[in-house]
């Protein structure tokens, strides 16, 4: 059975971990013509992103969209002077805007690089009347990937919970599924979140780095740990001597 | 030469995101936020132009819609930004 399919109600299809594929009902041209007009907006304003959300297109294929989200690594978490050049990304989803926008586009969270399907490190929530709850579900009953259940994208209004709300009566005009308020929904209720688990993270990872390896010194005459007995600003920024 | 804008007439020229989109608005400090979000949600000719599904927000902080707009400490040229609620899901 296909998504399309399930929109209409029924049984599971064979569980599979892949994204929802969906029957082709807009003609492509369609809704290539929507998107294109969604990543014009988004080009247009594309440091507005980086800076607030700090999500940013990394691949574009047809109706495929690609974005990533990175947490910048705070130099003071990670007992480091500020400031830290370093930035992570903890998660990257993959936006298929096929028969968008009839049907909500479909979100999966995807390796940046490799691009298939991946589980985020980091928790999703939101907070209702008051009351933080996780949106990030582990595994949806049809792709059995991780899945935010919120309103706007396909994967929650094909799931048997949400089958009786209507994306279009009740969501399409919101504009929940623009790239614009997609990212917003995924920057909001993941990256806030993600920076302490991160930087957590990232303090172990650099721990093991910083460790000398056999045959090396310890980074004791030179690099970070020498600018932190400075102290000094002006120093970690100025030319070595043999620079 | 056109005289500089007259900032006497206690107006606000703001910038507003919606979804995604910038649109220039200009309200009355003394109004509430609700009236700035019906105006920008009419710039930005969205389909559905109801303030109550949308959240506002300046500086990453919501806006309650009757929040008079005097108190939010806003200045010419300040970019808010205007979202679809997301609903709830779960």
């Amino acid at each position: 059975m296909s998504a399309a399919e399930a929109l209409a109600g029924g049984e599971p299809p064979s569980l599979v971990r892949a994204p929802l594929r969906r029957e082709t009902v807009v003609p492509p041209e369609v809704s290539r013509r929507k998107l294109q007009r969604e990543l014009d907006t988004w080009h247009s304003n594309a440091s507005m992103h980086w800076n607030r959300e700090r999500a940013v297109i990394i691949g574009l294929d047809d109706l495929l969209v690609d974005v990533a989200f990175a947490v910048p690594l705070d130099g003071i978490s990670l007992g480091m002077p500020e400031p830290s050049a370093s930035a992570v990304i903890p998660f990257a989803i993959r936006l298929d805007y096929t028969n968008y926008d009839l049907e909500p586009p479909s979100l999966t969270f995807v390796h940046p690089f490799t691009k298939k399907p991946a589980s985020p490190i980091v928790p999703f929530r939101e907070v209702v009347n008051g009351t933080e709850r996780s949106v990030l579900l582990p595994e949806h009953p049809i792709t059995r990937l991780p899945f935010i259940c919120q309103p706007g994208t396909a994967e929650y209004h094909v799931h048997a919970e949400h089958r009786n709300e209507s994306w279009l009566a009740e969501h399409r005009d919101r504009s929940v599924g623009r790239l614009a308020n997609v990212v917003e929904r995924v920057w909001r209720a993941g990256t806030e979140h993600a920076s302490a688990r991160i930087a957590n993270v990232a303090i172990a990872a650099l721990q093991f780095e910083l460790r000398p390896l056999p045959g090396m010194s310890a980074p004791s005459d030179g690099g970070v740990a020498s600018h932190e007995a400075d102290g000094n600003e002006s120093d970690q920024t100025a030319p070595s001597s043999d620079r | 030469m056109a005289p500089p804008p007259d900032k006497s007439d206690n107006k606000l020229d703001l910038t507003v995101v919606v979804s995604g989109d910038p649109v220039a608005v200009t309200v009355n400090p003394n109004q509430k936020a609700n009236a700035l979000m019906r105006e920008a949600l009419r710039e930005a000719e969205a389909a559905n132009q109801d303030p109550d599904g949308y959240l506002l927000t300046f500086n990453d902080r919501e806006i309650a819609g009757l929040t008079r707009i005097s108190e939010l400490g806003l200045r010419d040229g300040d970019t808010l930004f205007l979202a679809p609620r997301q609903g709830v899901g779960g």
